[in-house]
């Protein structure tokens, strides 16, 4: 009884942070591994099995999820555990006629991988993906003197379809401005009210997401093409500018 | 949909999806800058918060809902009247009780009764404190001398309550007056409509018998520990006739009860009756009547003739009044049970009106 006061202590101060429920995780990981084995029933493998990163993630969920009402926490969080494991499976089994390419090729003398042609250009890829991850560390060291992380931003996500468009509608117009972003850049202050009377969408909506206009607009401030690039839906729907 | 890989950490990774929203997700050994295209992403609180709601509030409405069954249960067996018991002295006086028997409110039915429970703080709710104590009270402000009559007109749905408040108020009451004086004592039943219409369809089938017969219904007279043969005043007279009309017409439905509780009775007061000197008159008529009832013992059967019986007593009584009760008897013999009561007592009380 004392043990599981300690840990819904634990749980409920991990619920606002990811970094805590980072820490936690790391802390009961042996319980998740646990979980996992009793799901695929063998020993899962770290840094192999995608398994024990989905029972991760769903211990993560199972942190913001709890309440007292809901009983005994370890318990909740097998339960949310074995679930989610149960959906990836199911959801792989629908790629399960898929060829692995680790499998033995015909002659038995290799595996299929080997007897594909690969299109791809690795080292072009390697290249490319190089100098997306120091664009994005570029982008994380300068939300950083925002104050922001990358988590913080996640959590600060619009989730509604409505407010997304609302926010597209305030990246959209500050686009349009660069003024307003070379503001933000120099006084790392957010121009809430010109966006909010420039755009037409309410200051609320703005101070909310602030976290999140932050990042996107310093996306389109100089540099982070690549990210920009990959953006491209962004514009594709409602009012592409 | 495509996702850039933004920032990995051990037991999560944050992706960029193509619309521009940043999602955490089951890090699959991911690498920053890499592509994905089928992540786990991670289910937020929405859901949750959703389906935590109803519960919460499931687990409110079942504990209100167990709340009010037991309020309810706690209601019915001790706040809830149950039976009603009018006590007419000549205030009248209306107690309820609950399922337990004990008194829940006291109400008068007329000024006097209303006067009688004036200032009176029941200190306790057992009802035949709460009765010995009216009693006294109505003797104070005298309502209540020798000779006169108490009448407890019993209301429940439960006929084993019946019998037993009436048996325990008679008994209670007789014993409460046994140092003082001698009054009458008459439990009856109230009867509703639907026990009316019985009533008549009782009366249908006894009525050849009952005008030949007296019988155990008879016995109920014997109730009354004692009657003193002295008439108090004309009002009064009207209000017994009535009320023993009344009280013959509920044998019928009860006949059964009220046999067994007669017996029960008789075996009560007869020590009373025997010693009790004043009631020579109804002692002799009870003699009558166990002769008569000898002959005729059914138990249903001539329940009406208690009418007889009730206007020889009341001739009795009113010696002076002949003429009155004599109509009242015509009135009584022709059948007239399916009149009303009400009917009957205008009736008598016009001819007492005209005397």
């Amino acid at each position: 009884m004392g043990q599981e006061h300690e840990i819904v202590k634990l749980v409920y101060e991990a619920k606002d942070s990811m970094e805590r429920a980072d820490a936690l995780i790391y802390q009961y990981m042996p319980f998740i591994r646990s979980e996992t084995a009793k799901f695929l029933k063998r020993v899962p493998i770290d840094g192999h099995d995608d398994e024990l990163s989905i029972a991760m993630i769903a211990f993560h969920e199972a942190i913001r999820g709890y309440s007292r009402l809901r009983g005994a926490f370890f318990k909740y969080a097998a339960m949310v555990i074995r679930s989610r494991l149960l959906d990836y499976q199911r959801r792989e089994q629908r790629h399960s006629h898929v060829l692995s390419l680790d499998m033995p090729d015909e002659n038995g003398d290799g595996v299929l991988g080997d007897t594909v042609a690969d299109k791809r250009v690795h080292s072009e890829e390697m290249i490319a993906r190089e100098a997306t991850r120091s664009e994005i560390e570029e982008l994380t060291k300068q939300i950083a003197s925002f104050g922001v992380s990358l988590t913080d931003v996640a959590e600060n996500c619009p989730r509604q379809q409505r407010t997304m468009e609302a926010c597209r509608k305030a990246i959209g117009f500050a686009k349009a401005n660069p003024t307003l972003i070379d503001e933000l850049v120099t006084t790392k202050r957010l121009p809430i009210t010109r966006l909010a009377e420039g755009s037409g969408v309410e200051r609320k909506t703005l101070e909310r997401h602030r976290k999140y206009l932050v990042t996107l607009l310093l996306i389109y401030s100089n540099g982070y093409e690549i990210i920009r690039g990959h953006l491209q839906h962004l514009w594709k729907g409602g009012n592409g500018q | 949909m495509r996702y850039l890989v933004m920032e990995c950490r051990p037991s999560y990774a944050i992706l960029l999806d193509e619309d521009g929203r940043l999602v955490k997700a089951a890090n699959l050994h991911y690498q920053v800058g890499q592509t994905v295209e089928w992540p786990v992403i991670m289910r937020e609180q929405e859901t949750a918060q959703v389906s935590r709601l109803p519960r919460k509030l499931g687990a409110t409405v079942a504990a209100a809902a167990c709340m009010m069954l037991l309020l309810l249960g706690y209601y019915q067996n001790y706040m809830a009247p149950y039976t009603a018991i009018a006590l007419s002295i000549n205030p009248s006086v209306l107690m309820e009780l609950n399922k337990q028997g004990n008194v829940v409110d006291l109400e008068g039915l007329n000024e006097d009764g209303e006067d009688l429970l004036e200032d009176y703080r029941p200190d306790s709710k057992d009802r035949l404190e709460v009765t010995d104590a009216l009693i006294d009270r109505a003797i104070d402000m005298g309502y209540l001398s020798a000779g006169g009559r108490i009448s407890f007109d019993i209301d429940t749905p439960d006929d084993a309550k019946f019998q037993q408040y009436g048996v325990e108020l008679r008994s209670n009451v007789t014993e409460h007056l046994a140092d003082r004086f001698t009054v009458t004592v008459e439990i009856k039943r109230h009867s509703t409509d639907d026990e009316a219409e019985e009533r008549d369809d009782w009366q249908k089938d006894d009525e050849n018998q009952s005008a030949v017969a007296p019988s155990a219904g008879t016995q109920e007279q014997k109730k009354p520990t004692a009657v003193i043969p002295v008439v108090q005043n004309d009002d009064n007279d009207d209000d017994w006739d009535e009320a023993d009309d009344i009280d013959d017409a509920d044998d019928d439905d009860n006949s059964d009860d009220m046999a067994d509780y007669a017996d029960k009775q008789d075996e009560l007061e007869d020590d009373i009756d025997d010693s009790d000197d004043d009631a020579d008159h109804i002692n002799d008529r009870d003699d009558d009547d166990a002769l008569d009832s000898d002959d005729n013992n059914t138990e249903e059967t001539g329940l009406s003739d208690d009418d007889d019986d009730d206007d020889s007593r009341a001739t009795n009584w009113n010696d002076d009044d002949n003429s009155v009760q004599g109509s009242a008897d015509d009135i009584d013999d022709t059948d007239d049970w399916d009149d009303d009561n009400g009917e009957q007592d205008s009736e008598l009380g016009e001819e007492d009106d005209d005397e």
